[in-house]
């Protein structure tokens, strides 16, 4: 007799996944069915196109819930129970698949976790805007110092910069009445400069206009710390003389320990050019909004080639760079070069989780019984595939809290390091931000895909018929599972539930068999009468099967 | 209940107990001389079901089917 004609594979596997797993059976059948007529009454590609229709609208009616279903907390919560539970019995793996996802996470997070620390925003609004300016010589390469001229001139003619300021940062000796001398990081800035930061002072206020007037008595800023190091946060600290350099000066004002500019400063004068007219200012810059960085940098430049025209020194063939504060301050291009390192670390994921892979593989081999228990209770072979993916996921979700255990501890370590060695800038922020939680999240789900993805085919793929033969304890596991598959199925209808092996869990009945199982077998292996018991076993765990396949 | 669902209910009446998905889109094609999608009888009858109106249980499995079980 001709067999029937087969129906799409494709839309036929379409159809197992979205239906819940007991009616793909029936479903699948009706649609066979179907399918043959179709093909009889009016051709095969007629029949095609029927089937696939009948696919679409079951998925466009089963799918939506179904895919509900399958995300909801308590699915996802039940799966994750059953894979601790099968964890319980290979406890090794569980806690080498941790150790290694947790250095494969770990050691890419940390990496990427130092660069995005170091490349922190400015804490200021709209940071973005904040700009240094410089000129470089486009012939040697190097940087060319700003001279006063060309910093007066942006600062008065550029229409894309709202406020262009100078500093100079420096070292100095401090001391005062009650303070004993000491070195501290100190900073000479012009007005513009706090004004641009948006610096709002704790105490008192920061550098205005009148400040820089020659003959005005000379001011300065402290730090918040500096503040309660010194003054023990009293207000009277405004007004007190700090001698700065030998040079008495006022303190006016205490800014917050979010501000450190240029760098990680915490005194901070007001830069007076005609003191130093030689020495040339670092200029930094807010752009208005909306103004892009290429946009300055044509109009400064226009400005310089304007100032060259007209004679004025060093600005002849000097070009200007425009840069986003913190990336000036870190190194041109030293982010793009550290964020393709991070992705190249990040390779390290996919080897670890290769690993696990190969462990999950491995074990799958051993899980055969197991798996044919579940396929005979009726779980669809993605029911079994999304349990292997669950089980790599709860792996991985292991590794990623171990990973950034890892992250947290050394990215604090390096910035205390750097703070103890004075070079931890005042933008620098190293721990578990929004970002390095994001990619973690990526890296566990890299993680996930990579470990669980390919045993997960490997181990639906499990023959039933075929696991059932081999006498690896497969019969008794089987008696046991089908024996409480069909007492439940009396009972109440549990392979109609979204989850086929919860039941199986819940009731704990397929673990029982399977322990007595073995030991029976043990005893019996090498004598006649184990064979007569095994090919026992076999003939009635083949007819409970037949039985199971064959009746409601 | 819908009037499809009306219709479902009657078809099944009728068949009786050789009402299964495939003879139920059959009886609703003939009773409404319109092509009925299998997709919306499953659907329906899950609804149904849910409702508490009628209840199902396996049935035989034939070769055409692949082997597969009806769902009386």
């Amino acid at each position: 007799m001709k067999p029937p004609p087969a129906p799409p594979r494709l839309a036929t596997r379409l159809v197992e996944w979205l239906a819940v797993d007991l009616e793909s059976t029936h479903v699948l059948g009706d649609l066979q069915e179907g399918f043959a007529d179709r093909s009889e009454q009016v051709g095969r590609a007629s029949a095609h196109l029927w089937y696939w229709r009948q696919v679409f609208l079951l998925a466009v009616g089963l799918g939506g819930p179904r895919l509900l279903l399958a995300l909801s907390p308590e699915s996802l919560l039940r799966d994750v129970h059953l894979a601790l539970r099968s964890f319980r019995r290979t406890p090794g793996l569980l806690v080498a698949g941790i150790l290694t996802l947790g250095i494969g996470i770990g050691g890419p997070t940390t990496m990427f976790g130092i660069v995005d620390g170091m490349f922190s925003r400015l804490p200021v609004e709209r940071s973005q805007e904040v700009v240094s300016l410089r000129l470089i010589d486009p012939v040697r390469g190097g940087g060319v110092v700003v001279t006063w001229p060309v910093f007066d001139a942006w600062q008065t003619s550029s229409s894309n910069l709202a406020e262009v300021g100078a500093y100079r940062r420096d070292g100095v000796a401090v001391s005062g009445s009650d303070i004993s001398p000491t070195r501290a990081n100190a900073a000479e800035v012009t007005p513009e400069v706090m004004e641009l930061l948006m610096v709002r002072p704790v105490i008192g206020r920061v550098f205005g206009v009148a400040d820089k007037s020659p003959g005005e008595p000379l001011t300065a800023i402290i730090h918040e710390d500096r503040w309660e190091d010194w003054f023990d946060r009293s207000t009277s600290a405004l007004g007190a003389q700090l001698r700065i350099n030998g040079v008495e000066h006022t303190v006016i004002g205490v800014v917050p320990t979010d501000f450190g500019f240029p760098q990680n400063h915490e005194i901070w004068t007001i830069f007076r050019p005609e003191l130093e007219p030689e020495a040339g200012p670092q200029v930094v810059g807010r752009m208005r909004t909306g103004t892009a960085v290429g946009t300055a940098r044509a109009e400064l430049d226009g400005i310089v080639r304007t100032l060259a025209a007209s004679g004025v020194e060093a600005a002849d063939g000097a070009r200007p760079l425009v840069d986003e504060y913190v990336l000036a301050m870190n190194g041109r291009g030293t982010r793009t070069m550290l964020r393709y390192l991070s992705l190249v670390v990040s390779f390290l994921v996919v080897i670890a989780a290769a690993n696990v892979a190969a462990l999950f593989l491995a074990r799958g081999s051993s899980r055969t019984s197991e798996i044919a228990v579940w396929l005979a209770m009726g779980a669809g072979r993605a029911r079994i595939a999304r349990q292997v993916v669950i089980e790599a996921l709860v792996l991985a979700t292991g590794g990623a809290v171990l990973g950034l255990t890892i992250t947290r501890i050394a990215t604090g370590w390096f910035g205390a390091t750097l703070e103890a060695r004075g070079s931890l800038p005042y933008w620098a922020e190293f721990g578990l931000t929004p970002s390095v939680l994001i990619f973690a999240a990526l890296l566990l789900c890299t993680a996930t895909i990579v470990a669980g993805v390919l045993p997960a085919i490997r181990t639906s793929r499990v023959d039933l018929s075929h696991a059932m033969k081999s006498g690896t304890g497969a019969d008794a596991k089987m008696k046991g599972g089908l024996a409480h598959f069909r007492a439940r199925r009396r009972g109440d209808d549990v392979l109609r539930s979204p989850d086929p092996l919860g039941a199986r869990s819940e009731g704990g009945a397929g673990d029982g068999p399977a322990r007595g199982g073995v030991p029976h077998r043990r005893r019996a292996h090498g004598s006649l009468r184990a064979r007569e018991l095994r090919l026992r076993d076999r003939r009635a765990s083949l007819q409970l099967l037949r039985r199971a396949g064959a009746q409601p | 209940m819908g009037e499809f669902e009306h219709l479902v209910l009657l078809t099944i009446l009728q068949l009786g107990d050789s009402a299964y998905g495939v003879s139920i889109t059959k009886g609703l094609e003939q009773e409404t001389g319109k092509p009925v999608a299998q997709a919306a009888t499953y659907l329906t009858l899950r609804r149904l079901e849910e409702k508490g109106w009628i209840e199902g249980s396996a049935g035989e499995a034939t070769a055409r089917r692949g082997g597969r079980v009806k769902r009386y």
